[in-house]
């Protein structure tokens, strides 16, 4: 059980991500410091986490008093028990101009979910920027991948 | 819904889910976990000196989200953590409580694995989603919370 420890780059952590399919978990932390799990479709938009998520969600609330988030790609005996961490800071895109720049960008149909279009208040895009990110290969076991922005 | 259908529709789920602890800065953290239950507590099996031990031991809330199905089935689960490392715990959780075999993950057993504890989650809301919340949604809190 050696573990290996490589420096890696942002490009090989994107392309590993992706591995594990759409869907990831978003932690957060609330104003009172508890934190938040939420299961969201998420996508890499230029270097940024991005996911199209509900303006009321607890999410959103959280990211706008805390930036601090952390995203968990789904595990799956389909990729080894791999795991992939990124952790960064948020931003929400809330505009209409925003929105409208992003509308294209999450790989899947957004107006089956928010048939206002990107002029709807009603969603906006939670942007992860990297800070950090790791890989774990079978939980860790196998070796891990590291990158770190400098 | 009460807390012993949540617990056995979670092991109906994927045997993973993710675990969000805060760091003593705020950071949330999250990590794959194989979490088992005892009766109305959740037993996860974690390193000594991993993040989420020295997260718990500043801010003992924790958040936990089943890995959700193909069909959209998932739980999310919040409450309040302690750590266990004493031997008695850890000979009591080793046999019957797991459906793993610990020993692949910490050798020593028991009594011969320093580095590996046990968080217990004791639940204090739980929200069910079926389908993603299309074929229904169930909330649950715990009454003296």
């Amino acid at each position: 059980m050696e573990e290996e420890r490589y420096v890696t780059t942002l490009d090989d952590i994107k392309a590993d991500s992706r591995r594990y399919g759409p869907f990831a978990y978003i932690a957060t932390t609330g104003s009172d410091g508890e934190p938040h799990l939420a299961p969201v479709a998420v996508n890499w938009i230029g270097d940024e986490v991005a996911a199209f998520v509900l303006s009321n969600s607890r999410k959103v609330r959280n990211v706008r008093q805390n930036p601090r988030a952390t995203v968990h790609f789904s595990v799956s005996e389909g990729t080894g028990w791999d795991s992939c961490i990124v952790w960064g800071r948020a931003r929400i895109a809330d505009t209409t101009a925003e929105r409208r720049e992003l509308w294209n960008g999450m790989g899947y149909d957004l107006a089956a979910f928010e048939p206002g279009g990107p002029e709807s208040d009603n969603h906006v895009f939670l942007l992860i920027e990297p800070v950090r990110a790791t890989v774990l290969r079978t939980y860790g076991m196998a070796g891990r991948l590291s990158w770190r922005r400098t | 819904m009460n807390l012993a259908e949540i617990a056995a529709f979670c092991t109906g789920l994927s045997p993973w889910a993710h675990l969000a602890t805060v760091g003593s800065d705020g950071a949330p953290d999250v990590v794959p976990v194989h979490p088992c239950w005892e009766g109305d507590d959740i037993w996860v099996m974690i390193g000594a000196d991993s993040v989420k031990a020295r997260n718990t031991r500043h801010e003992p809330r924790v958040a936990l989200h089943w890995q959700v199905t193909e069909t959209g089935d998932g739980v999310e689960i919040w409450g309040r953590s302690t750590l266990h490392s004493d031997v008695d715990t850890k000979k009591r959780l080793w046999t019957g409580v797991f459906d793993y075999d610990l020993n692949t993950f910490a050798p020593g057993g028991p009594e011969a694995s320093p580095d590996t504890i046990f968080m217990r989650i004791v639940v204090e809301r739980a929200t069910v989603l079926k389908a993603y919340g299309m074929a229904g949604m169930h909330r649950w809190k715990r009454s003296d919370t």
